[in-house]
């Protein structure tokens, strides 16, 4: 799988201060990639980097296979759609308008115009004044002007900020439409995790300026192997066996808690106790969600 | 690049823009043409009359005017929250050439709107000394270069601070400053290029006899080496803003 | 409720780089008004009253204007930038009374600057021209008289920056507005133009007094336009939507 964006020892400073520190990017072609954490964690400073808006302190940034320098910079962004913090628009022009300039200045065709109204359901209010637009609404037209043009690149900074619930619902329903759909590959950051956990296959998890995990979700979810708990028929053979293979169990209510383990561990000791006649009657692994998980990694700051 | 100027022009629908422009040759022509010679004045000298005074009132309206240019220029961008995602689509390179072109655009518009207003005063009034072309170029040279060396160097006080309020300040303050030094003595004139107009003007005030309330009025010669620094300041500004913003970090 | 608009407006001054601007105008003005005068001994001959009309000719006729206009617009950027004008009109104030706000901030700094003209006045007066004794009572009476003047330009400009967005164009238009006011004044009109009020009050472009014996018309001139100036800004403040 080619990797689409790529950083290496990417990083900002500002003063003495580290906005971004050392952060290596690798985002899959045609995945939908979390990029998160809390505010102030150096998120839109990565983003704005990857877009050259800012210079990097030090590091590189590859775009699409291609080292990102100032000479190839708008040929690369050509294929990029972004949207950057909160999202712009000529106050005293129309959103027909507005996308009209961004199509030129893309060198996207005007026809495209309607399909992306229509994509954000702007295509009533397209010619009201975009100063008289709500921030919701605004933010719909800064993520048209990101998709005009079929990018094959989109970097969406919060892009659900100021969206009502139904407006965030088809935001996440459009943005993981479009790997398939089109083979765009999206960027998106966050600070909620629980939007996150629905939304996509690749995460990065940034705290104070320092990446603290990165990879596919399912192997965080993993790496946040919860306990299991198990109701036996004969809780006292059982409780012989998981001692005898050295594993602390504690003992409640007619129910074992066992520590967070390994699937192969757990599928051997299944085997275990049922041969010896314990009868395993249900085996619940409690995962933790993702806040928890994320709390965990920025308390701890180490690994895993 | 036509894309970008393409784009810069859209912009500037609803805006207004050529109302503004022409507010500046009608506040300079309101001026002129009430305090113009007239009537029963000495016809055979009111265009060196005229042309005498013009310097003096764009000394006092040039540099507000053309702070307004600018800061309107770079204004719509800062309240359209738009820099950041422009630099996505354009090179600054052409964002700013875009801005440039209009601007400067605005400034020979309103230069030449001055002149035929200015012109078309004198011939209604029935002014008999019509200037010789050469003087005409001078003078339209001369206003455009000290106008355009004005506008970037306000054009760049606005980039560098995102704000219109400092380009403004600086050009009230530069044009009561530049009407001053049209009162000092000349060495003086030479430090204000908000004033430039006045030593650049080559009809000038000979003598005034305040007993017969006579004037005579007489043309110099071209002062080219002021117009080459002029022209040189200009660059200069246009230099740095073309630096300012490509090194701008949004 | 009038008195926390005001501290509301006076915040919104605080760290503002308009105090530059406040110092800067008078200080030349007054630096030039000054060498002015001490180049032109034989012509200026009546001491104090000739240093006051080179010290606040150019002021008054074009700067003060722009000045306020200056001031006027920056108070009102304020609410045109981002969704201010919703929360401001969504405050629990009356609208006018929003407006009477920014009529006091921006009246305060013109006072303040009338302030630092006169000292300035007295100081160059006093030490670089060496002028005998203290200045006239008059002029004190002149600055009242440009404040009392000057209200109008102050409400006129309020309510241009309040309708345009832009925050240039006013200002540009309280130049070109010093400049048909010195064209009304000239031709005796001034009473009938709110730009030429403050001019007429300052009297600075004669020694003799413009208003000598006549101060009813000109009280009453500012009175009018004052009045009906804020009757206007009532009008659109109440009878427009908010824009926002």
């Amino acid at each position: 799988m080619q990797t689409v964006i790529e950083t290496k020892d990417l990083c900002k400073a500002y003063g003495k201060r580290l906005a971004v520190d050392h952060i290596q990017l690798h985002v899959p072609q045609g995945c939908v990639y979390g990029f998160i954490g809390p505010n102030g964690a150096g998120k839109s400073t990565t983003m704005k980097m990857l877009l050259g808006l800012i210079h990097p302190s030090a590091g590189q940034v590859f775009l699409l296979g291609r080292e990102l320098t100032e000479k190839n910079r708008l040929a690369l962004l050509r294929q990029t759609g972004s949207l950057i913090e909160s999202p712009s628009g000529y106050l005293h022009l129309t959103a027909q308008e507005n996308l009209r300039i961004v199509a030129d200045l893309k060198g996207v065709p005007h026809k495209d115009i309607a399909r992306v109204l229509d994509i954000v359901h702007l295509t009533a209010d397209r010619n009201r004044k975009v100063g008289q637009y709500s921030l919701g609404m605004k933010q719909r037209l800064g993520i048209a002007m990101a998709l005009l043009g079929d990018p094959r690149l989109l970097i969406l900074d919060e892009p659900t900020n100021g969206l009502d619930p139904a407006g965030i619902q088809e935001m996440r329903a459009l943005l993981a439409d479009m790997p398939a759909a089109t083979g765009t590959t999206v960027l998106v950051s966050s600070h909620l995790l629980g939007e996150m956990e629905q939304l996509v296959e690749q995460v990065g998890i940034i705290n104070q300026g320092k990446m603290l995990f990165e990879g596919p979700l399912r192997e965080l979810q993993r790496h946040s192997r919860g306990t299991l708990t198990m109701r036996v028929l004969q809780p006292q053979k059982a409780l012989l066996v998981l001692q005898t293979n050295g594993i602390s169990v504690q003992f409640r209510e007619d129910l074992l808690t066992l520590p967070p383990l390994r699937d192969d561990l757990v599928a051997g000791l299944v085997q275990t106790l049922a041969d010896s006649g314990a009868g395993v009657v249900e085996l619940t692994r409690h995962t933790k969600s993702l806040e928890e998980i994320f709390l965990s990694l920025t308390d701890s700051k180490g690994g895993v | 690049m036509m894309r970008s100027l393409y784009a810069e022009l859209q912009k500037a629908k609803r805006r207004h823009d050529l109302l503004v422009c022409l507010l500046i040759p009608v506040a300079v022509l309101a001026w002129a043409w009430p305090s113009a010679p007239g009537g029963t004045d000495d016809l055979t000298t009111a265009f060196h009359a005229l042309f005498c005074s013009l310097p003096i009132m764009n000394t006092v309206l040039m540099p507000v005017g053309t702070a307004m240019l600018a800061s309107r220029l770079w204004d719509v961008e800062i309240k359209g929250n738009f820099p950041k995602l422009l630099y996505t689509l354009q090179s600054r390179r052409s964002l700013f050439t875009a801005k440039a072109l209009v601007g400067t655009g605005e400034v020979l518009l309103i230069t030449a709107l001055e002149l035929g207003g200015t012109l078309t005063l004198g011939l209604w009034n029935g002014y008999k000394d019509f200037p010789p072309a050469e003087q005409l170029i001078y003078f339209f040279v001369c206003t455009a270069t000290v106008s355009l060396m004005l506008f970037f160097s306000e054009l760049l006080l606005t980039i560098l601070l995102a704000n219109p309020l400092p380009a403004l300040c600086t050009g009230i303050t530069g044009a009561l400053v530049g009407l001053f030094s049209a009162f000092m003595p000349p060495l003086v004139v030479y430090f204000v290029p908000w004033g430039y107009y006045i030593p650049l003007g080559s009809y000038i005030l000979v003598s005034w006899d305040p007993d017969t309330r006579i004037s005579v009025y007489g043309i110099k010669e071209f002062n080219l080496p002021m117009l080459l620094w002029t022209a040189a300041l200009g660059l200069f500004f246009f230099l740095f803003t073309w630096r300012s913003i490509r090194q701008k970090e949004v | 409720m009038l008195y926390r608009c005001i501290q509301a407006e006076n915040r919104k001054l605080h760290a503002s780089p308009i105090w530059l601007l406040f110092f800067l105008l008078p200080v030349i003005s007054a630096g030039y008004g000054t060498f002015n005068y001490m180049q032109n001994l034989g012509l200026l001959t009546e001491s104090w009253y000739s240093l006051w009309t080179q010290h606040t000719l150019f002021y008054s006729l074009f700067f003060f204007p722009a000045m306020v206009a200056i001031y006027a617009a920056y108070l009102w950027r304020l609410e045109h930038l981002g969704h201010n004008w919703n929360l401001i009109m969504a405050a629990p104030v009356r609208p006018l009374a929003l407006f009477f706000a920014k009529f006091v901030v921006v009246l305060k700094l013109v006072l303040l600057t009338q302030v630092l003209i006169f000292a300035l006045y007295c100081l160059c007066g006093k030490v670089f021209a060496s002028l005998p004794g203290w200045p006239p009572m008059e002029t004190l009476l002149f600055l009242l008289r440009g404040v009392l003047g000057g209200l109008s330009v102050v409400a006129l400009q309020l309510v241009l920056s309040m309708l345009i967005r832009s925050f240039a164009v006013p200002v540009f238009i309280a130049l070109f507005g010093g400049i048909t006011g010195m064209l009304a004044a000239s031709r005796g009109k001034g009473l009938y133009w709110p730009y030429a009020l403050m001019q007429y009050g300052m009297n600075s472009n004669k020694s003799d007094d413009l208003l000598a014996g006549n101060y009813l018309p000109f009280l009453a001139a500012c009175l009018i336009w004052l009045t009906l100036l804020f009757l206007l800004a009532q009008l659109l403040l109440t009878r427009r939507d908010v824009k926002s």
